[in-house]
């Protein structure tokens, strides 16, 4: 079984929940646990681990790549 | 007035004596005493004319000498003052050979600092920015809006 793990700032919806199972179920065919997390430090967004896979749509992962992309450039 | 002829003849006799008397004894010794003193006057004149053309010798030899000692140094102060000016040519060429290449290398150093600065100045500037993003950012999204932001993020993951 994989384990999918979901991490937002605020509680998921309804909706919202069905669409990352749809999500999920597009990346795996296998039985897999789904996880709900909440961490106010990825300021908004959702970060969603398949496994070892993961897909960061946060803002806290989009102000990251924009610090790693800027260092990349100074340096 | 009469003439002894007795007394006449006796004079004429005493005088001749006397003539020969002094030719021998004066006259002759006389005459050589000045040829001799002719003589060395004359040796002395040539002497003195020997002394003045050794003289006038030794001044043109002591001339041409100083005349070919001036040449030598005039051609060797030529030829120090050459080498000199070729040298310090030479020596001018490497010093500011050396001044552009030091110049060059400070210019690059100052170029090199300057960049570094820029980049660690931009690369402050940049972290201040997120920083403040993030800060503000974290005030600004309440659940509302947060909630929004999701539904955006999801709706492009679903595309």
């Amino acid at each position: 079984m994989i384990n999918v793990t979901v991490t937002t700032t605020v509680d998921l919806t309804a909706t919202q929940r069905e669409k990352i199972t749809k999500f999920v179920e597009q990346k795996i065919t296998q039985e897999y646990q789904l996880t709900e997390q909440l961490n106010p430090e990825l300021l908004g967004g959702v970060i969603i681990k398949i496994g070892s896979q993961q897909y960061d749509l946060s803002l806290r992962g989009k102000l990251t790549a924009i610090r790693d992309s800027l260092s990349a450039t100074t340096s | 007035m009469q003439i002894d002829l007795t007394s006449f003849l006796f004079q004429f006799i005493n005088f001749g004596a006397v003539v020969v008397v002094l030719t021998l004894l004066v006259f002759k010794p006389v005459l050589r005493m000045l040829e001799e003193r002719a003589d060395k006057i004359k040796e002395g004149q040539q002497a003195a004319d020997q002394a003045i053309e050794a003289r006038q010798k030794l001044d043109d030899e002591l001339a041409q000498k100083r005349q070919e000692a001036n040449q030598t140094i005039k051609t060797e102060l030529a030829e120090i003052k050459k080498k000199a000016e070729e040298k310090s040519a030479i020596t001018l060429k490497e010093a500011r050979a050396q001044a552009k290449e030091i110049k060059a290398k400070a210019q690059s150093e100052v170029e090199e600092y300057r960049h570094q600065l820029e980049k660690q100045m931009q690369a402050e500037f940049n972290e201040s920015v997120l920083q403040v993003t993030e800060r503000i950012t974290g005030q600004l999204f309440d659940k509302k809006a947060a909630s929004k932001l999701l539904d955006q993020e999801l709706k492009r993951l679903s595309a």
